[in-house]
């Protein structure tokens, strides 16, 4: 294990390059409608459980209700380019902003509260979420969902399944570019820090509550636009798709994959996004099978597959023994 | 004497009933070792606390030069030049030795957002002298070897001397040290001696609460001794010693 | 009118309260918000349903062996499921997880067994009814609310007055303390999710009898509000789940009796986050000082 975390830490960019042509030839290589659709809900959930990751790995705080917020992108995107006729980008823009929005609204009250009651807060804001999908009937239809939900276009040019799949994995490399960017950076120190220990991080000039804020509104904000793209590609949203049950689903993938680790977050969605694919023919016994997989993967790694792993500390920690200084 | 850069008027801290901190008055000069001894329960915690923020008094002010910091938040104080280590050791436990050591020059940085994700030139800049000074500190305290270590692998004694490097990459006026030698050896203690020493000559100022009294005496110029909340004396080493109260209180205690 | 929307509203939050003192005791103890707690809430009457609807068994001995059987469970999931991931000293976000995966299991595995459509659970408390002033008291409710009160006493007595209570509100405040002092710290946790899944078990099967019928959908909407209970009173007070419990059940009753049905559930919501911002430990919580 060790071993092949250190060559992979050292040849990281050339994993990440294959990974990526993985990915580009996807698409290419299967063709049929159904391996297609599967590899575009694969790098929505990437998307979703890479903001989840944002608050629960980087910033501790376990992120119980994260349909609520998948879904207020969704319903932005869906209401915008029904009722307004706003195209995509200005959609997706909007899904993630209000999302963002909302996520702000949610966290300026509640993110004094120690990180378990902020937990509990999120479960409820989905549950209030939708509640208010289901009864506010004059904008959201109600249980009878928003149908028609236009297709992602660009001047009149409706794109095929296989361009959608190209915009998502775009939007998925853009936030891991993005991503990547803040956590190393002093911004990303601090909310390490905050989440390490918050007393001693403010005695070192970290102003925990707005760091706590600001993680909160940009994994909400990729939460939304995870929602957004997700209602155009989907074409008809209606409460039922964002649950509390969806919610744990979204939270399964992020902790599975490994917290604080982003090819975790890329891995524990694609997983749990293919596998009750591969169990369909089980039938009935194929949530059991599902379930007792994430009470195995738990039992054998907790901290999930790639959680604790960071490569830069690794690549640092082998430079430093291969530069001859003899210390552990 | 140097200017007075720290002072403390009438403060108090109330626990409910438990008064921890009573009419406190400290005055802090400038380029000083300051040492605040007393009994365990006896209050200097709560004072350290109140100083850096952590608390708020119950009555009194905090001024740091002539500027009313009471009720001030702990970053927004760290903002202002004061850095403090804690008695049960706080590292960030998830960063290397090197990003904790970074961590301290946070509130000397300003890069938004928007800067880190674009890496503007302000970023890269703020980046690259974040770690130079963070490498700087770590050659001087010994621990440049470790910096990409794991903060809490470190042996005990380099935990502490850690947890000194981050505070002082705040590049603080005034460092806070709550019990330092706690833990520590014979020659760990005599050892830390000499870097408190060196960084009066880096011209910081130190104020440290300790147990080890050969440590305080050898090192500090001005004592202030706390015994039940109350600051029953305070004067130089010799004058400390002498005070028939101090003896009773607290050396008459220890036999 | 008033009066029997108070006493329906009673019944309901009697069934929250139970389900939530069990929950709230694993919480506080492990910081850990058990998703099984729901299931095992599904569960129970579903055994009830087998023995007594299907084999003909008496109710009595059909009721005690499903809470039996659930509590046994609860303390299994706990001792070879989180026990193994406690001592690898994970996040309890891991075992949260765990505790996810154990109630897709049990709910997947009663659709298997039993199919996803609704059972019918004949009433086996036929003692009439109740009549006060207009209002009307069915049995089922009464024994409900009677049951409730018994078993919540049961349970603060256990909690605040017997060793094993002492146990647990020690691990609670300091899980490595309590070890150091010789407490048995895993087999304590054992027996808290013992005691919290068959709380929750006897609550599910009186709600199945109250309304007469059980089906799987229902433990979504159970842990959500057990949640709410717990913190709403107090995590970690027996009496705190009790109050918060029996709020939470009034206070859908009213806004569904009075207003509308449809934001029953919201209204619950909206004064949990109320409350963790303005009361943060419940009504009856304690203060956790935030030590330096």
């Amino acid at each position: 294990m060790k071993q092949f975390l250190q060559g992979w830490a050292k040849n990281e960019k050339w994993v990440n390059l294959v990974l990526f042509a993985i990915a580009v030839v996807y698409p290419l290589l299967f063709t049929r409608a159904y391996l297609i659709n599967i590899g575009t809900l694969c790098l929505v959930n990437v998307l979703v459980s890479l903001s989840l990751n944002v608050l629960t790995g980087y910033m501790g705080i376990t992120g119980l209700g994260w349909a609520g917020f998948f879904g207020i992108g969704a319903y932005t995107a869906a209401i915008l380019s029904t009722k307004l006729g706003w195209g995509f980008l200005a959609t997706l823009l909007a899904g993630a902003v209000m999302t963002a929005l909302c996520g702000i609204l949610v966290g300026l009250p509640t993110l004094k509260l120690s990180g378990r009651y902020v937990a509990i807060v999120t479960m409820a804001f989905c549950e209030i979420c939708r509640a208010l999908e289901t009864n506010l009937d004059w904008l959201t239809r109600g249980s009878r969902g928003i149908p028609g939900i236009p297709r992602l276009a660009l001047f009149g040019f409706r794109f095929p399944k296989w361009m959608q799949y190209y915009v998502i994995l775009a939007l998925v490399i853009l936030t891991m570019f993005i991503i990547n960017r803040i956590i190393n950076s002093r911004l990303g120190r601090g909310i390490m820090a905050v989440k390490d220990d918050d007393i001693a991080a403010s005695a070192m000039g970290v102003n925990p509550f707005r760091y706590k804020v600001m993680t909160f509104a940009i994994a909400t904000a990729f939460a939304g636009l995870a929602g957004a793209f997700y209602a155009h590609y989907i074409g008809f949203i209606d409460p039922s798709n964002f649950t509390f049950d969806q919610s744990t689903i979204f939270i399964s993938m992020t902790i599975m994959g490994g917290l604080g680790n982003l090819m975790g977050s890329v891995l524990g969605a694609i997983s749990l996004t293919v596998l009750p694919e591969i169990l369909r023919p089980l039938l009935d016994v194929r949530q059991i099978v599902y379930g007792v997989l994430l009470i195995v993967m738990m039992l054998v790694r907790p901290q999930g597959i790639l959680g604790g792993f960071n490569l830069k500390h690794i690549r640092q920690q082998m430079s430093v023994r291969s530069g001859g200084e003899k210390h552990e | 004497m140097n200017e007075v850069i720290l002072r403390t008027e009438h403060l108090t801290q109330r626990f409910g009933g438990l008064c921890a901190v009573h009419d406190a008055n400290i005055q802090i000069h400038k380029n000083e070792i300051v040492g605040i001894i007393g009994p365990n329960g006896a209050g200097k915690s709560t004072l350290f606390n109140d100083i850096t923020g952590m608390y708020v008094p119950t009555e009194g002010k905090i001024y740091f030069h002539d500027m009313d910091i009471t009720g001030k938040k702990p970053y927004e104080i760290t903002k202002l030049g004061m850095a403090r280590t804690f008695q049960n050791i706080r590292l960030f436990p998830t960063m290397t030795v090197l990003e904790n050591v970074m961590l301290g020059v946070h509130c000397k940085t300003r890069s938004n957002l928007i800067d880190v994700v674009l890496k503007t030139k302000r970023a890269r800049q703020e980046e690259e002298e974040t770690q130079k000074i963070a490498e700087d500190i770590l050659k001087i305290t010994g621990l440049y070897d470790f910096r990409y270590n794991y903060a809490t692998s470190l042996p005990y004694g380099l935990q502490r001397r850690l947890e000194f490097s981050r505070a002082m990459a705040s590049s603080p006026e005034i460092l806070l040290f709550d019990e330092p030698a706690a833990g520590m050896n014979e020659q760990e203690t005599h050892d830390l001696g000499e870097f408190i020493l060196k960084l009066k000559g880096m011209g910081y100022t130190v104020v440290l609460i300790e147990h080890d009294m050969k440590l305080v005496m050898s090192i500090c110029e001005h004592i202030y001794v706390q015994d039940h909340g109350e600051c029953i004396a305070d004067g130089t080493p010799e004058e400390v010693k002498a005070n028939p109260s101090v003896i009773e209180a607290y050396l008459g205690k220890d036999e | 009118m008033l009066l029997q929307q108070i006493i329906n509203g009673l019944t309901i939050g009697a069934t929250y309260a139970l389900v939530a003192v069990g929950f709230s005791m694993v919480y506080s103890v492990l910081e850990l918000a058990n998703f099984a707690n729901g299931a095992f809430y599904v569960f129970a009457p579903y055994i009830v349903v087998l023995l007594y609807a299907s084999m003909g068994w008496g109710f009595i001995p059909a009721f005690l062996i499903a809470v039996l059987a659930t509590g046994i469970l609860g303390a299994m999931m706990d001792r070879f499921i989180l026990t193994t991931i406690r001592n690898h000293k994970a996040q309890t976000s891991s075992s949260m997880v765990a505790t996810l995966g154990v109630s897709t299991v049990i709910i997947n595995g009663l659709i298997a067994v039993f199919g996803s459509a609704t059972r019918s659970l004949p009433n086996a408390v036929n003692i009439g009814r109740i009549y006060i002033g207009s209002a009307i008291m069915t049995g089922n409710q009464l024994v409900i609310i009677v049951m409730s009160v018994i078993i919540m006493a049961v349970l603060s007595i256990i909690v605040y007055k017997t060793k094993l209570g002492s146990a647990m509100r020690s691990i609670a405040q300091n899980q490595v303390a309590s070890r150091m002092m010789g407490v048995n710290v895993n087999r304590i946790i054992t027996v808290t999710f013992l005691i919290g899944s068959a709380s929750a078990a006897i609550a599910g099967t009186m709600v199945a009898m109250y309304y007469g019928s059980v089906d799987t959908t229902l433990y979504t909407s159970v842990s959500v509000k057990t949640f709410a209970s717990a913190i709403l009173g107090g995590i970690g007070s027996v009496p705190g789940a009790m109050l918060g419990g029996v709020i939470i059940g009034m206070l859908e009753t009213f806004v569904a009796g009075y207003w509308t049905s449809a934001y029953k559930d919201m209204i619950a919501f909206i004064i949990i986050i109320a409350f963790l911002i303005f009361k943060p430990n419940g009504l009856l919580g304690h203060r956790k000082l935030n030590k330096v």
